[in-house]
């Protein structure tokens, strides 16, 4: 088995293993629901699908659960010292990081799995006449567009749990990154190139994933989210070998 | 051959290794000794290939540790000095984790296990939770860890350190056992202990080797007094005895 299949067994296992993951899930599914169904009462009478409403409200909290999946990737094994032990093991460092990211994604993919259960499932069963507007196309094109956000937002967090040996630190500063700096970055850019493509530099997750439930498929954001988090886990591989991350 | 060459390391303006140079072959074990702050962990490290060195070389079989360190850690067994383990796994499967990153096959790791638990008298705890264990359990699981995948090269820091006199009898035969098939390093204050098995000692102050000379003592006690005083900074005698690290 290859040494990144390893490290991802031990840490799915971990986390599977631990109360707070079936907490973050719980808070997850009860965060979401909850801008559901405010979505839902704002949107009543209205042209909005119910699967364009359940994209936007998970994609609000997404960035939270893939900071939770990931707070104590690097920070808990900077503090017990067993990254020394990880780090003197025949692996290379960007094993380490795609082990450790594809466990937090499949906790974070298993919490927006749960999500989508939600119109799946029981809206046919409680509220049927909403159940009529969910396809499983657009729900399915939807959770695909969140599920690339996340794998961004899992990036991030693995990015700043090896900046921070405190998870809380690590999570602040992901949330931090992930909340502020792309609304940050697109009204700075607004302000000072308004001839920029802001139709791919200013989508919000929250929109694009509505769009995506609505079969409006364009292909720049889902480059621009795979590609930046193909970059934070190649800098987070380069910056575990840093020097200053080992002297701990 | 695991050779070390004028290594040097510094953490900012404060210069942690100065020109360390020794060489160890299969079925020596070199004892490093020194005061807190002397340098011991940080050269392990260095030996390890998980700190990288200011300047120097670490050679084994004449290459660099450096140019592949991959290739280097699968010969290398290592015990951190803080014994960082995981503790929500149980011992057998943490164990089953390190023998499968280090290439071992599961069969092959399970056979290992088998046989570093009996080396380190371990075979009672291997269903516990890592957690439960005693800071000696602890000790002795993670030499078992590094005696795991047979090293050519075994660097132990401090692996003594917690342990009762007749658990810290038993580990000192398993590490000289080890020793028949790999270089060993290992640093501690037990003087008196090391001196049991190290064939050679070098004693470090502020980042520099003050002795580095080859056990020819037939008495034992005066070999723990000389290092003793050396460590202390008591022997009127400084500086390495014999070039080369006691060559």
């Amino acid at each position: 088995m290859r040494a990144d299949g390893v490290i991802f067994r031990r840490e799915a296992r971990a986390a599977f293993a631990a109360v707070s993951s079936y907490v973050q899930w719980a808070a997850f599914l009860a965060a979401s629901g909850w801008s559901l169904v405010e979505a839902l009462r704002r949107g009543e009478g209205g042209f909005v699908q119910v699967p364009a409403l359940w994209a936007g409200a998970v994609a609000a909290w997404l960035p939270f659960l893939g900071t939770l999946a990931t707070m104590r990737g690097f920070s808990a094994e900077r503090a017990s010292g067993t990254i020394e032990t990880l780090l003197t093991a025949p692996v290379r460092e960007a094993q380490v990081v795609w082990g450790k990211f594809r466990a937090a994604f499949l906790v974070g993919l298993t919490g927006l799995v749960l999500a989508a259960a939600v119109p799946a499932a029981l809206l046919p069963r409680f509220a049927p006449s909403l159940a009529e507007g969910v396809s499983p196309w657009a729900l399915g094109a939807a959770t695909a567009a969140l599920g690339v956000q996340l794998a961004l937002w899992t990036a991030t967090g693995l990015f700043f749990s090896l900046l921070w040996e405190q998870p809380a630190a690590a999570a602040a500063s992901s949330l931090f990154c992930c909340l502020l700096v792309p609304r940050a970055v697109t009204a700075a850019a607004a302000a000072w190139f308004p001839s920029a493509p802001l139709e791919t530099l200013g989508v919000s997750a929250r929109e694009w994933a509505m769009a995506a439930a609505d079969g409006l498929v364009s292909l720049a954001p889902w480059v621009c989210y795979g590609a930046a988090a193909w970059c934070l886990l190649f800098v987070t591989a380069l910056l575990l070998e840093a020097r200053q991350i080992r002297t701990g | 051959m695991f050779e070390v060459k004028n290594i040097s390391r510094r953490f900012g303006r404060r210069t942690v290794l100065d020109g360390v140079s020794f060489d160890v072959a299969p079925g020596e074990v070199v004892g490093v000794l020194g005061a807190n702050g002397a340098g011991k962990t940080t050269l392990l490290r260095v030996l390890s290939a998980y700190l990288e060195p200011a300047s120097g070389e670490v050679l084994y079989d004449g290459v660099d540790v450096f140019a592949d360190r991959v290739a280097f850690r699968r010969l290398l067994g290592y015990l951190p000095e803080r014994c960082p383990l995981y503790d929500e796994m149980r011992v057998d499967a943490y164990l089953t984790f390190r023998g499968l990153l280090r290439g071992l096959t599961r069969h092959r790791t399970a056979r290992r296990i088998r046989d570093v638990a009996a080396a380190c008298g371990i075979q009672g705890v291997l269903r516990q939770p890592i957690a439960a264990l005693s800071g000696g359990f602890r000790r002795r699981v993670g030499l078992a860890e590094a005696l795991l995948a047979l090293p050519k090269v075994l660097l132990l820091d401090d692996p003594f350190a917690g342990l009762d006199p007749a658990h810290g009898y038993a580990l000192r035969q398993v590490v000289a056992a080890a020793s028949v098939r790999a270089a060993v390093i290992v640093s501690g204050h037990d003087v008196a202990g090391l001196a049991e098995v190290c064939t050679r000692f070098l004693v470090l102050r502020g980042g520099r080797t003050v002795y580095a000379r080859r056990v020819t003592e037939s008495d034992p006690a005066a070999l723990v007094r000389t290092l003793t005083r050396v460590v202390s900074g008591l022997d009127p005698a400084d500086g390495p005895a014999e070039p080369g690290g006691g060559q």
